[in-house]
């Protein structure tokens, strides 16, 4: 008998949704607007996660007093500081945010150190190899160094949500959480989109030159969409590791926190938003669909269902790039005032001249 | 467009001068000692055979190329080592003999992009209409101003990569007057476009010339029909200027029939 999806395989579809739309959009940004293909996009989630290992824990250690090493007794430490959580809110709801806003603030510093090549004038699809290779020595730099966050082993992350009643509540208020930072991530980026700052960011796609003949300091504005980008999905890289509750050196690897971001880029339709949440959604539901129907699929399968989401969604991937290369919602020109009112402007112009 | 009425309303100065500038790529000399007095308010040719230097000479200008000797001055200023950002934002804009659109953006949108001073492209108040809209209007206004000016504002919501190549070149020039330049220096407008077209493009350049008191020097090798429209003409061969004055009175110096348009030309010209 086929099994059927209950409430908590929704929950957390919808986690890894909103999680995931908040990097796609700010991929989308720095891609699909402004041509840098960032193969390094896991590290600027790995930024928000890895600190989500290291940071919130020792902070809440040094309020409380705790004075024992703190790696050394991570588990029954950050059990004390959930106990204390709690108990308190108001100091749950503040570890939560400054831990956000923290996580901002190093991946967007991330975000800026990394794209510092293109100031020495490297054309971006180096650039993009280069984040590439970056990443890997961040990955390998954490995976090994133990002092960051007990490297493979991991460490627990305190958990912000343990004032709500036990079950279901604790997803929802991650949901809920992770959906406040998805309106504002999401209403930036499409603002962005329909503002002349997003026409420009068009422009320099198109013809990095010739922007730069009109007289704007291109390098300036990659550097900027890097910086916020980062932040953005260092958030989205925080929410997931609260969400977790958990942290090791192997999260934040590339195929899930790079790859697969790309590809529901690409999916949705480069810079289209409407296309990323589409292109998000459909790619997350089909993985977790096939995740869930694994051992049904076991039956049918000649090779291990285990394979089976990576093979499937590569297969959409090519035959969608062969058949509908633009995507599921190709990108159209977004216009920054109404089309009335560009009308109005225009019969005003031709009367007077 | 009050800028553009400032600038009908100046006097017949020199805009732009270059003196002996000089560019070299290995042992060939493509710009040799150049020395050239544009006026303002001019509509000038500048014309030679396929090498002779033209377009290195704009690049150099325009800061495009480093020079490897001589000056350039630009309304007063010398923007000898400016780069061609610092240049255009002087109000020196180019267009290139294959036109640089932006071909995702609309015709509207890629007369908009010229103009750099935008609050809507600020990181921190582009999320936020209220603070850009009214400037957005006004650069709007004055965008379909250009998009009259050049016969295009029918055309102003298709993409610039659908537009044909002469269109695209009028739309180059579109992106030049809306900068706020003064001058323009055209490289090739009717190159590759039918006569019928070359005519609208060049008299519409006149017009725009006559109207808002550009000065505008192109590099044309159609002198058939960019004679009709110039009031100037610089010959230039092997690096060199070679002929400047009147058009019809430079065409029939020796120099410039020897090394560009031969006998047949002269005898036809007579």
């Amino acid at each position: 008998m086929i099994s059927v999806p209950g409430v908590e395989f929704f929950t957390v579809l919808v986690t890894y949704i909103i999680i995931f739309l908040i990097i796609t959009l700010s991929y989308n940004l720095a891609y699909g607007y402004t041509g840098i293909p960032d193969f390094g996009r896991a590290m600027a989630a790995g930024a928000g996660g890895f600190l989500c290992g290291y940071l919130p824990g020792r902070l809440m250690a040094r309020v409380l007093g705790i004075q024992e090493d703190y790696l050394e007794n991570v588990i029954l430490i950050v059990d004390r500081i959930n106990r204390e959580l709690e108990k308190n809110p108001a100091l749950s709801i503040g570890l939560l945010v400054l831990t956000l806003l923290l996580a901002a603030l190093a991946a967007g510093a991330l975000g800026l150190l990394a794209s510092l090549p293109i100031f020495r004038g490297i054309r971006l699809f180096y650039l993009g190899v280069t984040l590439l290779s970056i990443q890997i020595s961040f990955n390998t730099i954490v995976y090994h160094w133990e002092p960051i966050i007990r490297g493979e082993h991991g460490v627990p992350v305190p958990d912000p949500f343990g004032w709500l009643p036990p079950g279901p509540m604790r997803s929802i208020g991650v949901i809920a959480t992770s959906a406040i930072v998805l309106v504002i991530v999401g209403y930036y980026c499409i603002s962005v989109g329909r503002s002349p700052l997003g026409r420009l960011l068009k422009a320099v796609r198109d013809d990095e030159r010739s922007a730069e003949a009109l007289g704007r300091d291109v390098r300036k504005l990659y550097v900027k969409v890097m910086v916020i980008s980062y932040a953005f999905s260092g958030v989205a890289g925080a929410l997931f590791a609260f969400y977790q509750g958990y942290v090791i050196g192997l999260h934040f690897e590339r195929v899930t926190w790079t790859f697969w971001p790309i590809a529901m880029v690409i999916l949705g339709g480069l810079a289209s938003n409407k296309g990323t949440v589409i292109g998000t959604i459909v790619f997350i539901t089909l993985k977790r669909l096939i995740l869930f129907y694994k051992a049904d699929l076991e039956a049918f399968l000649p090779f291990s269902p285990v394979w089976l989401d990576g093979v499937l969604l590569g297969i959409i991937l090519i035959l969608l790039l062969i058949y509908n290369p633009r995507g599921l919602l190709p990108e159209k020109p977004e216009i920054t005032i109404s089309r009335e009112d560009i009308e109005r402007i225009r019969e005003d112009v031709s009367k007077v001249l | 467009m009050e800028k553009h009425q400032d600038l009908k309303n100046r006097g017949n100065n020199v805009i732009l001068k270059t003196k002996n500038l000089t560019k070299k790529f290995g042992e060939l000399i493509a710009v040799n000692n150049v020395s050239v007095e544009v006026k303002e308010g001019s509509f000038s040719v500048l014309f030679g055979p396929n090498g002779a230097g033209k377009t290195t000479w704009i690049n150099v200008v325009t800061g495009y190329l480093k020079k490897d000797g001589g000056e350039v001055w630009f309304d007063g200023k010398d923007i000898t080592n400016l780069s061609a950002a610092e240049t255009y934002r002087l109000g020196l804009a180019r267009s290139f003999q294959i036109p640089r659109i932006f071909p995702s953006l609309t015709v509207l949108e890629n007369i908009l992009i010229a103009r750099s001073e935008n609050p809507g492209e600020s990181f921190l108040r582009a999320p936020i209409k209220p603070l850009w809209k009214e400037a957005e209007e006004k650069i709007v206004r004055e965008a379909f101003s250009v998009l009259k000016m050049i016969g295009l504002e029918d055309k102003w919501d298709m993409l610039g990569g659908e537009l044909s190549g002469g269109d695209a070149k009028l739309l180059d020039v579109g992106k030049a007057i809306m900068s706020g330049a003064k001058m323009l220096l055209i490289d090739e407008p009717i190159a590759g476009v039918n006569p019928s077209l070359a005519h609208t493009i060049l008299d519409r350049l006149r017009k725009i010339k006559e109207e808002y008191g550009f000065t505008i020097l192109i590099v044309e090798h159609r002198l058939d029909i960019a004679l009709e429209y110039v009031d100037y003409a610089y010959a230039m061969a092997n690096g060199r200027i070679i002929a400047e004055g009147k058009p019809y009175d430079v065409i029939q110096t020796p120099e410039v029939v020897e090394s560009y348009l031969g006998e047949k030309y002269r005898y036809r010209l007579g």
